[in-house]
């Protein structure tokens, strides 16, 4: 087993406390810093949501692997800067929308798009359509994620996407949508371009659409 | 003619019944009322248990005789910071917490910080705010309502709710037309489990990670619920007796338990046994359990360890009374299931979904009722048109 299978298995069994010895050992390996979120962290945090999503695996191995995965990031984030050379040059702004103060579920969220790479914004919890609208055109984010815990608090996702589309912003970015009520329909009623079924799916699926958005661009 | 209790409990064995143990249960948000009361509603204020609305509706009622199983003295309720619309405060359990100062009761609140984070943490915690204390807990006012069999709103420890009626009517002669003999329930809410009651002390994320890092605080958390449940019911045992007696757990989502059904097993098992042969040797032979989310992965667990109802079966979470029954028999006796989002449309989707479960009132241990608490977009018709038809098929009017 070489050092990379070696992070990887480490983020899959979220033995957190050793990860950074192993980044370590790679990087006297001569291993990249790229290369070790790339084949190593990032497949591991995808096998971790797919065995979540396949109920496979449960909250506590998402949070382990996601934090294991936090601190190699955060080990290699000076080095990754110094080379000049980032993972992820994407940025992902995320809130729960407004009238909700629920958070644990985009916490979740939060961990695994940060340990799969992405430079993360958080907005916190009832967060206004114009605090979004300001974030989007201050960070240029690549995607925007809306988060509701409750029927009565997700209408506030169209009305988030509706002041987007009014101040000129909505084809800037994907808009990824997510939360214990809100499913793949919602998702298409309010033309959302991506729908999380849960906090362990949601950093494959944002990857997956925004390499397809951005093939796209190149092409156009 | 059977009085209620009789009823409820031949319910529960499976027996014959003359006709079904129902109650017009709804935990109603207050927002509801409010949406309620510009739609034709004109009675009390209905409050979380839904007072008054057996009496409307004439149905059974199951009265709770517990005490308060959270921490006593509860903690000084203490605004940190308050904006505009929100405000932090720690709550009775000594969470920090963030609310919306309008409509808390409708949103979830931000839990920012919980009482307890280390063994010392909790052993502190365990010490000053868990003990007996049978003066807090059991109040003259709660014992004197006790032997009057007054069972209706009731304040507990230090005006923490703690005794009430499920369904809102006191004991005695109802408008269903039947001899009104209440089966009693005790429900260890909030802090009567090895889940649950944790994470009201640590945090969901917390309690996660100490099942891996820390699990002598785990094993000593539900040590010392055991202990203390067995304790606080056993003291219960001396004013009242009641028919079942009720876990607290909340362990799952929408769509999966949130730990590992075999983690929490090593853990738990043992300590759920422990109470439930403690109970079964008082002669308690009904055990229920709370949990919201998708249980499914749970149910044998608790089954295992001597629980042998559960509610709520949230329809929304993928939970089929109609599956659970063929996959576990008469080994489980079956409350809720009805899914309360055919409420909102109503009429021939409301009824397909009361006709849906109706198998399960002809095999016996099953209570028909919501999946969980009655939300603002379900209006008052609906809500009454849903309930005379569910008594309609019950042959109850």
């Amino acid at each position: 087993m070489n050092i990379l299978d070696d992070i990887y298995s480490c983020v899959l069994e979220g033995r957190r406390n050793e990860v950074e010895i192993l980044v370590k050992q790679a990087l006297e390996e001569n291993v990249s810093a790229t290369d070790i979120i790339e084949k190593a962290l990032r497949p591991a945090m995808d096998e971790v949501g797919l065995r979540f999503s396949r109920a496979e695996f449960f909250l506590p191995d998402l949070i382990l692997a996601a934090e294991t995965t936090k601190r190699a990031v955060a080990y290699l984030r000076p080095l990754l800067g110094e080379k000049g050379v980032t993972s992820r040059q994407e940025t992902v702004v995320i809130g729960t929308v407004q009238g909700d103060l629920h958070d644990i579920g985009k916490n979740l969220v939060i961990a695994t798009l940060e340990g799969t790479g992405y430079r993360v914004v958080d907005l916190g919890v009832d967060v206004a359509p114009e605090r979004f609208v300001e974030a989007v055109r201050m960070h240029k984010p690549a995607v925007v994620g809306f988060s509701a815990l409750l029927s009565t608090t997700m209408v506030n996702i169209p009305r988030t996407i509706d002041a987007l589309r009014e101040a000129g912003l909505r084809e800037e970015v994907l808009i990824a949508v997510g939360g214990a009520p809100v499913t793949q329909r919602n998702a298409d009623e309010w033309q959302a371009d991506i729908y999380a079924p849960d906090a362990g799916t949601a950093a494959r699926v944002i990857t997956e659409r925004l390499a397809a958005w951005q093939k796209d661009q190149e092409v156009l | 003619m059977m009085t209620s209790r009789e009823r409820f409990l031949r319910t529960l064995e499976f027996q014959p019944v003359d006709v079904p143990w129902v109650r017009a249960y709804a935990f109603v948000w207050p927002e509801t009322e409010l949406v309620w009361r510009t739609q034709g509603y004109e009675g009390p204020t209905l409050g979380w248990h839904g007072e008054g609305l057996p009496q409307r509706f004439g149905l059974d009622e199951l009265l709770r005789v517990d005490p308060w199983y959270g921490p006593v003295p509860p903690f000084e309720y203490q605004v940190i910071e308050e904006d505009e619309r929100t405000k932090l405060y720690i709550n009775h359990e000594g969470i920090l917490m963030r609310e919306f100062k309008e409509h808390a009761d409708t949103s979830m609140p931000q839990f920012v910080k919980f009482p307890v984070e280390t063994l010392e943490d909790f052993e502190s915690f365990a010490a000053e705010r868990l003990a007996l204390n049978p003066q807090e807990r059991f109040p003259k006012e709660w014992q004197e309502q006790v032997r009057k069999g007054e069972l209706r709103g009731v304040a507990g420890a230090a005006n923490i709710t703690a005794i009430g009626v499920e369904s809102g009517q006191a004991n005695g002669q109802g408008k269903s037309g039947f001899p009104e003999e209440h089966p009693r329930l005790c429900w260890a809410d909030r802090w009567g489990g090895f889940f649950g009651p944790l994470r009201n002390m640590m945090g969901l994320e917390n309690l996660c990670l100490a099942f891996y890092d820390n699990p002598k605080l785990i094993e000593r958390m539900m040590e010392e619920r055991a202990d203390r449940i067995i304790e606080i019911t056993s003291e219960v045992m001396k004013y009242t007796d009641f028919d079942v007696f009720w876990y607290w757990e909340d362990m799952a989502y929408n769509h999966d338990s949130l730990i590992d059904p075999k983690l929490f097993r090593k853990f738990a098992l043992k300590h759920y046994r422990r109470v439930n042969d403690w109970l079964r040797s008082r002669g308690i032979k009904h055990i229920g359990l709370d949990s919201d989310g998708n249980i499914t992965k749970l149910i044998p667990l608790w089954l295992e360890s001597g629980i042998n109802m559960l509610w709520p079966f949230e329809v929304q979470s993928g939970m089929d009374v109609l599956k659970v029954r063929q996959t576990y028999g008469h080994d489980l006796v079956i409350m809720g299931g009805i899914d309360k989002r055919a409420l909102i449309r109503g009429g021939e989707v409301m009824r397909r979904e009361v006709d849906r479960v109706m198998p399960l009132v002809e095999d016996g241990g099953y209570i028909p009722e919501l999946d969980h608490s009655v939300p603002p977009d379900i209006s008052w018709p609906n809500f009454c048109e849903y309930v005379e038809y569910l008594k309609y098929r019950l042959g109850r009017g």
